[in-house]
């Protein structure tokens, strides 16, 4: 049984390597696509987005690259790598059984 | 491919750790920036903007820290950081850190080399596939409940009948004269039967096993090599597989070379190996080792009643098997039988001195903990958790067994020198000492289990501190806390009970070799020179031709400055395994059962009773009178005497052996402890040269220190006949030594060992003793300023230490009583219960204890008031 806190720590995973699939970002820009994403709704903790940028990094999901920005100063810029892409899937995937099955009860109950 | 990402950020984490630091602070002032940028375009001013972004960020010196916690290398900085600190604290007090390392270097070392020995000998001592399954197989002497040699005929008949073997050879211990390459030599082997290395498994490194062909009389003539000779004499050259060796006489074929690690424990060691062949000497014959492999699944007991079951079968059978038994016993269990009280008592010691040790660190750990207890306090007020505390004390005691583990290791070494020395020879116990993953495993725990036993609770007392009070107090309390010093206490009378456990052994182990050592062997020690050397019936065919060798050489060794007589026999003390034959007393009707009247006997010439120093006690000894033609003689000892003619005169009755000629007695002589000092002197009966000559050994008495004669007599016996070897040439003094080689190096172990604890006890109680003194200086001065008497103050100082020691005597007596038992076997003429050792060995630790605490009892009656008042 994965505590509150660890769904709520998941999701935002699964946020930010959403909002990196395409192409790769640094953390302002994650920040910003996810709120553009969601029609503003879903606006990240500024505070635990880095915490959790660097995790995934950690655990090698993603990897990090210094560039520059279009106004040309660097920025750290984080792409999906192979093993991330295959996590992102697997995160897909329990994230949409999970929210059938929330709808489910919310339907029949 | 994910794991190496994994790995190399973390490396890169701990490694780079201020560039990665520099790139975090980086980003997240990127982050602000932009944030900034947002603000200022919706309308606020430059400042406004700034302060925003920074209240929706949060705090960026937390949030760094929250990203550094993502790294998981903080465990890892954290460990470096408190290893650097508490090696400062270390290095601060040196007189405090060597004395704990070598403390602690005493309990790891003793441990590690027992730990050693133990797998050793459990893993590495039958060098066969599954070892479980291999058993000696004794012939038993049922009323007398003795293990016996077995024959070939009981062995074909078990062989034959069981089905819980699946395979079963006997060997026999064979000795033969090597010539032809370089000096004659006489080496030692083993002759063994028909499926005896197909029973073990081992094939050999060059050549082959004998063939069943080969296992037959006439083909016989073949043998295999250790390696170790093989290299020695025949230069390790494999073309020497089908070439010839002269063995005594006779040409050996060789089949093969046996690996170097191929041994087979047997009470000696083997240089090659020969084919038994069938000879029918009937079921009355004893003379053989016996072993088998049992079938997979069968267990010892099983075999055991199987094998009972023919034997009981056979008794009925065959007369000569009524009577006998049979015995299976597991070759693992038998050969830790051999050292295994020996090793157990080492273990025992090397326990005791492991937890002393770790005692009295642990009582030094404390002792300074309550001294530390306002820097504790500081630290904990400046908001280190409780078990970051514990943490850094347990880095600290850690740190100092990993110290004490490094001396440690040489201790173990040298410690395993002395015990390979101690142990015998043919158990090869050096070659099977190795370094193994296990073992270092084993060090590994040990040195983490014993910082964490030593520093644990130190530590937690240490981080239990009351901030107010510590912070209060200064650091110096009017008296101790209660609490602590009992801790203290507590430590020390475990580390004297302990040591009165120990030193009790020693005493015992002591006292034994003592009495070993005054035992009266029956002949003197000093000045006797003995060496091995046979003549050869191939080239001496007859009485005659040896007669002449022997007076020969008599007469010119006999000659030599500083000898003063030479003797030959087929037997000397201490020169090797004896066995008794069945013997017969004129006028006793022969025993029905031929193991009851035995006697070992011996060929000796006329000086022999002389030049070994064994008394006569009535009649003559031999003379050259006694010869071929003149009448048959024998001379018996009191044993004899006492065991086959009791209350009768010896002198002229008549014995035979077997069935050989009537001998008459025309003398008795004193008992000998030819098996050394721990053995009873058996029943011999004595047979002189001049009717059957036959010698295996010359001795040799000496005026002057026997060295010098050494080179002298290899002169004169290689003039002599350069083909004849010597082997054992050694004083008796020499042999006796071997002979008690083991319980000599356990006692001085053991000793060892217990001085080591008494010194560590002794210095934990001082040292307490000086602590308490030491934190009480401030009540005592007031006592002494209130007109206390300087005398009724150190003797309340001795008094509490009077009181330890006592406590921690009377709790040493009584484990000592319980665990001497352990030793049961292993002491001669002392019983684990010697009254005197009992006494004594708390006696003299209590007063050794006492003397330690007067030096601090001294310092607590000169405490001047006025100093320690004055410091309010």
């Amino acid at each position: 049984m994965p505590k509150p806190s660890d769904l709520l720590q998941g999701t935002l995973d699964l946020l930010i390597l959403k909002a990196i699939n395409h192409e790769p970002l640094h953390g302002w820009g994650i920040a910003k696509r996810i709120q553009l994403l969601s029609d503003d709704v879903l606006s990240v903790q500024q505070g635990s987005l880095y915490p959790a940028l660097h995790r995934l990094e950690q655990q090698g999901w993603i990897a990090a690259e210094w560039k520059e920005t279009e106004l040309g100063r660097p920025a750290k810029f984080y792409a999906l790598t192979r093993e991330g892409r295959r996590q992102l899937e697997r995160e897909l995937q329990i994230w949409s059984r999970l929210s059938l099955a929330v709808q489910h009860v919310l339907q029949r109950a | 491919m994910r794991l190496l990402r994994v790995f190399r950020q973390r490396a890169r984490s701990l490694f780079r750790g201020a560039k990665v630091d520099a790139e975090l602070e980086n980003e997240l002032q990127y982050h602000l920036e932009q944030l900034t940028r947002e603000n200022i375009a919706q309308g606020m001013d430059a400042g406004e903007a700034r302060l925003a972004a920074r209240r929706a960020l949060g705090g960026v010196a937390q949030l760094e820290e929250q990203c550094r916690d993502q790294r998981r290398v903080s465990w890892l900085t954290d460990m470096g950081k408190e290893v650097k600190y508490a090696w400062r604290m270390l290095a601060k007090s040196p007189g405090f850190t060597s004395l704990a390392v070598v403390t602690l270097a005493f309990g790891v070392g003793a441990t590690l080399a027992v730990y050693t020995l133990a797998e050793s000998l459990l893993l590495r001592s039958l060098p066969y596939a599954s070892p479980q399954r291999l058993a000696a197989i004794y012939s038993v002497h049922v009323r007398r409940g003795s293990l016996e040699s077995i024959g070939q005929e009981d062995f074909r008949d078990w062989q034959a009948a069981n089905t819980v073997f699946e395979r079963m050879a006997f060997t026999e211990w064979d000795q033969m004269t090597l010539t032809g390459h370089g000096d004659a030599e006489r080496i030692t082997g083993t002759a063994v039967s028909e499926g005896f290395f197909e029973m073990l498994g081992v094939p050999p490194l060059v050549g082959r096993w004998f063939t069943p062909q080969e296992q037959k009389p006439g083909a016989d003539h073949v043998v295999l090599l250790s390696y170790g000779f093989w290299v020695r004499r025949l230069g390790g050259r494999p073309d020497v597989v089908g070439s010839t060796v002269f063995l005594s006489g006779s040409a050996y074929r060789i089949t093969g070379v046996m690996p170097a690690s191929f041994r087979f424990n047997e009470g000696h060691l083997s240089e090659y190996w020969t084919p038994i062949s069938y000879v029918n000497y009937g079921h009355q014959n004893h003379q053989y080792a016996g072993y088998g492999r049992l079938r997979p699944g069968i267990t010892i007991e099983a075999a055991q009643s199987q094998m009972s079951e023919i034997a009981r079968r056979m008794e009925q059978q065959f007369p000569d098997c009524a009577g006998w038994g049979v015995r299976v016993v597991s070759l693992r269990s038998e050969l830790l039988s051999e050292i295994g009280p020996a090793l157990l008592v080492f273990a025992g010691a090397a326990l005791i001195v492991l937890l002393v040790a770790c005692g009295n660190v642990a009582s030094l750990l404390l002792a300074r903990g309550i001294g530390r207890s306002k820097e504790i306090a500081v630290r904990m007020a400046l908001g280190a958790g409780r078990r970051r505390v514990v943490r850094l004390l347990l880095t600290e005691s850690v740190l100092l067994s990993c110290l004490g583990a490094v001396a440690g290791v040489v201790l173990a070494w040298w410690l395993l020198r002395l015990a390979i020395g101690a142990a015998p020879d043919w158990m090869q116990l050096g070659a099977m000492v190795s370094l193994s993953p296990s073992l270092a495993a084993f060090a590994i725990i040990l040195t983490l289990g014993t910082g964490i036993l030593t520093g644990l609770w130190p530590a937690l007392r240490g981080s239990r501190a009351n901030l107010q009070n510590d912070l209060k107090e200064s650091g110096v309390s009017l008296v101790a806390g209660r609490r602590q010093v009992r801790s203290l206490n507590s430590l020390v009378v475990m580390e004297i009970a302990l040591a009165v456990v120990l030193l009790t052994f020693a005493g015992l182990l002591t006292k034994s070799f003592a009495q070993l050592m005054r035992a009266d062997l029956g002949y003197r020690t000093d000045r006797l020179l003995t060496f091995r050397m046979s003549l050869p019936s191939s080239r001496y065919k007859d009485d005659q031709a040896r007669l002449q060798f022997w007076d020969k050489l008599q007469s010119q060794l006999g000659a030599l400055p500083g000898v003063v007589s030479v003797a030959a026999a087929d037997g000397v003390p201490l020169g090797g395994t004896y066995s008794a034959g069945p013997i017969e007393v004129e006028g006793h009707a022969a025993a029905r059962d031929w193991t009851d009247a035995t006697a070992r006997g011996s060929i000796v010439t006329a000086d022999y009773f002389r030049t070994i120093g064994i008394p006569l006690r009535t009649g003559r000894a031999f003379t050259s009178d006694d010869t071929a033609e003149s009448e048959p003689v024998t001379i018996v000892n009191e044993t004899f005497v006492r065991k086959l003619m009791p209350g009768e005169s010896p002198l002229g009755k008549h014995v035979r052996e077997g069935h050989e000629n009537w001998r008459r007695i025309v003398g008795v002589i004193g008992d000998a402890r030819y098996s050394g000092p721990a053995e009873e002197a058996e029943a011999e009966v004595y047979f002189p040269f001049t009717q059957s000559a036959w010698f295996q050994f010359v001795a040799l008495r000496t005026a002057i220190p026997e060295e010098r004669v050494l080179g002298a007599v290899r002169n004169i016996v290689r003039k002599l006949d350069p083909a004849l070897p010597i082997s054992q040439m050694q004083t008796m003094r020499q042999s006796v030594d071997l002979a008690t080689q083991m319980p000599r190096s356990l006692m001085a172990l053991v000793t060892g060992l217990a001085l080591v604890t008494l010194g560590m006890s002794t210095l934990g109680l001082g040292g307490v003793m000086a602590y308490t003194v030491s934190r009480r200086k401030r009540e005592l001065g007031l006592r002494i300023a209130l007109g206390a008497r300087r005398g009724d103050i150190s003797r309340a100082v001795i008094r509490s230490a009077g009181l330890l020691i006592v406590a921690g005597l009377a709790i040493g007596v009584l484990c000592a009583l319980a665990a001497a038992r352990v030793l049961e076997s292993l002491l001669y003429g002392v019983r684990p219960h010697d009254p005197l050792v009992i006494v004594a060995a708390p006696v003299v630790l209590g007063a050794i204890a006492l003397l330690a605490c007067l030096a601090p009892a001294q310092g607590a009656a000169s405490v001047d008031p006025m100093t320690v008042l004055r410091q309010e």
